[in-house]
């Protein structure tokens, strides 16, 4: 007869608040496991450092104590993805304010250190002065050394990509369904690890139940829809080629429903040692944006 | 056709020599400038070498003007947009008097157009490609929240129904070990109103008690009586009233 025969108490209290601070409150961003010593991880604070290192990379130009900054620090802080998501929005505000206000500055003080000369701005890059268009008629000198201009603009660009990260890289493209699964699953593994999974009795090595009451055999069961365990019939194969949303395989010793102690233990280890992608933010990539050479033909002026 | 008769402007001079339009049309001011126009120097009015170099003068003036042969006007032609173009004669034109290129009322005009043209570049399009950048990069981050946030409905929901399935189970579980007593039990249960038909009942045994046949209601036949009809009697045993009706 198993365990369950007995009336398991549910207590609601002792649902990890991992769980609990998933909607609408993310409260555990960092947990500690005292059984194994060591760092569980950060739910939604690694997603959060993610957003926060990016950003970080336009502070090169950001003024100390600023309010980009202050935006940026208030992003680290967030507890809850709604936190999140309105201080991501204001450091993205003010990242349009700097930008442009420096773009303002860049337009209005070029000339500043050439005496306001077009001459001996014109003379501080090389060749930029033509002895050839001077002979030319005013439309096409005007427009000769509009071109020129443009050129130095594009190299202030590619200046301007390599130090600001907003402006110099892109986001990456990616499917949300795909991303949406691996988040749930990453989920799961937190969840898992933060249930503190267990044998019921002292003399029993399984079933494990963890400190909500569960078994694995459910959490499985997810863990089968979204890909990570296989479903054991003939047309898996055709499930995953159709489905490209699946996430890749990752544990393959699992027959039928969990009801052996090394499968328990596969799921366990799978917790352990799953990536965290999304939630670590090693899936918040970019890459160098393509900078198009600006002309006198693709400007809107 | 002779020089007295030539063109009377660099057009023409530059059809007279041959030279085609699209050539000089670039430099027909500089052109202008060093090469005696036949129109300024007046040759076509007065006759003779010596009028005209009398009226000519400058670095174009050489000897041999006028040219009798259209191939010696096109020579000077040539030779005079060449020194026009090379990079002394631009440096000497640019700094013409010491007068600076902006200072010059020609040139004023050329650099506040450029730095008008500067600014709105980095003001217009420049500024509007960051902003396209950080709408891209908004886009992104929204979707990615909003991937988190469908996860972790998706987790939750899944959650919750894994607690009701298992709050279901054990009450299944329950269920099922209710039956199982129930099975065993039952016997014993049907047993006793079986003993109790008989008058075996365990109330039956007890002595001086008001204990009345506990049957349960479907098995009755009759009539529970009312407790004021047994009579307490130490030594007599409490029939039970089916069985006494039964004898009747």
């Amino acid at each position: 007869m198993p365990r369950a025969a007995e009336p398991i108490e549910l207590k609601p209290s002792k649902v990890p608040s991992v769980v609990q601070s998933i909607h609408p409150r993310l409260k555990e961003v960092d947990r500690f496991d005292a059984g194994t010593q060591r760092q569980v991880g950060k739910f939604f604070g690694d997603l959060t450092t993610a957003f926060a290192t990016n950003g970080k990379t336009i502070i090169s130009i950001a003024t100390p104590n600023g309010p980009l900054l202050s935006a940026v620090s208030r992003m680290e802080d967030s507890t809850d993805i709604d936190m999140l998501e309105s201080t991501y929005k204001s450091v993205l505000i003010e990242a349009k304010k700097l930008g442009e206000t420096t773009f303002q500055n860049a337009a209005s003080g070029l000339l500043t250190p050439y005496n306001n000369q077009i001459d001996n701005f014109l003379a501080a890059y090389p060749d930029a002065r033509d002895d050839q268009a001077d002979r030319l008629p005013y439309p096409d000198q005007l427009r000769h050394y509009q071109k020129r201009l443009l050129e130095i603009v594009n190299t202030l660009r590619k200046g301007w990509a390599t130090d600001w990260f907003y402006f110099g890289n892109s986001p990456p493209t990616f499917s949300t369904s795909y991303a949406t699964n691996s988040i749930e699953a990453e989920m799961w593994a937190f969840w898992i690890l933060s249930d503190n999974f267990k044998p019921g009795a002292d003399d029993e090595e399984w079933p494990m139940f963890g400190d909500t009451g569960l078994k694995l055999e459910p959490i499985a069961r997810r863990l089968r829809e979204l890909g990570v365990i296989d479903k054991e019939y003939h047309a898996e194969s055709w499930r995953r080629h159709f489905d490209k949303d699946l996430l890749p395989k990752q544990i393959d010793n699992i027959y039928g429903e969990v009801d052996r102690k090394d499968e328990e233990e596969a799921i366990l280890k799978w917790a352990e040692n799953h990536p965290r992608q999304y939630l670590g933010g090693n899936r918040m990539g970019y890459s160098p944006r393509t900078i198009n050479q600006l002309d006198l033909t693709n400007i809107p002026i | 056709m002779q020089p007295e008769n030539g063109p009377r402007s660099l057009k023409m001079a530059s059809r007279w020599a041959k030279i085609p339009a699209i050539e000089l049309d670039g430099y027909h001011g500089l052109a202008a400038f060093e090469v005696p126009r036949p129109l300024e120097c007046g040759w076509w009015r007065q006759s003779g070498r010596s009028a005209a170099r009398k009226k000519l003068s400058g670095p174009a003036v050489t000897a041999g003007w006028p040219p009798r042969r259209r191939s010696e006007y096109r020579k000077l032609l040539i030779a005079a947009v060449r020194r026009a173009s090379s990079p002394d004669a631009a440096i000497k034109r640019r700094t013409r008097m010491g007068v600076p290129m902006s200072q010059r009322p020609g040139q004023l005009t050329l650099e506040k157009e450029l730095g008008d043209f500067l600014y709105k570049v980095l003001t217009g399009s420049v500024t509007q490609e960051y902003r396209n950048q950080l709408a891209n990069w908004e886009i992104h981050t929204n979707s990615l929240i909003a991937c988190a946030r469908n996860a972790s409905k998706h987790q939750k929901a899944w959650l919750d129904w894994a607690k009701k399935d298992h709050q279901s189970s054990v009450a299944r579980l329950n269920a099922l070990a209710l039956l199982g007593l129930s099975l065993v039990t039952g016997p014993g249960l049907s047993f006793y109103p079986g003993m109790c038909s008989i008058g075996w009942s365990p109330g039956s045994l007890i002595i001086n008690t008001n204990a009345t046949c506990p049957i349960p209601n479907g098995l009755r036949r009759l009539p529970i009586p009312s407790r004021s009809q047994f009579i307490p009697c130490p030594n007599q045993r409490v029939k039970c009233p089916g069985r006494q009706n039964r004898s009747n």
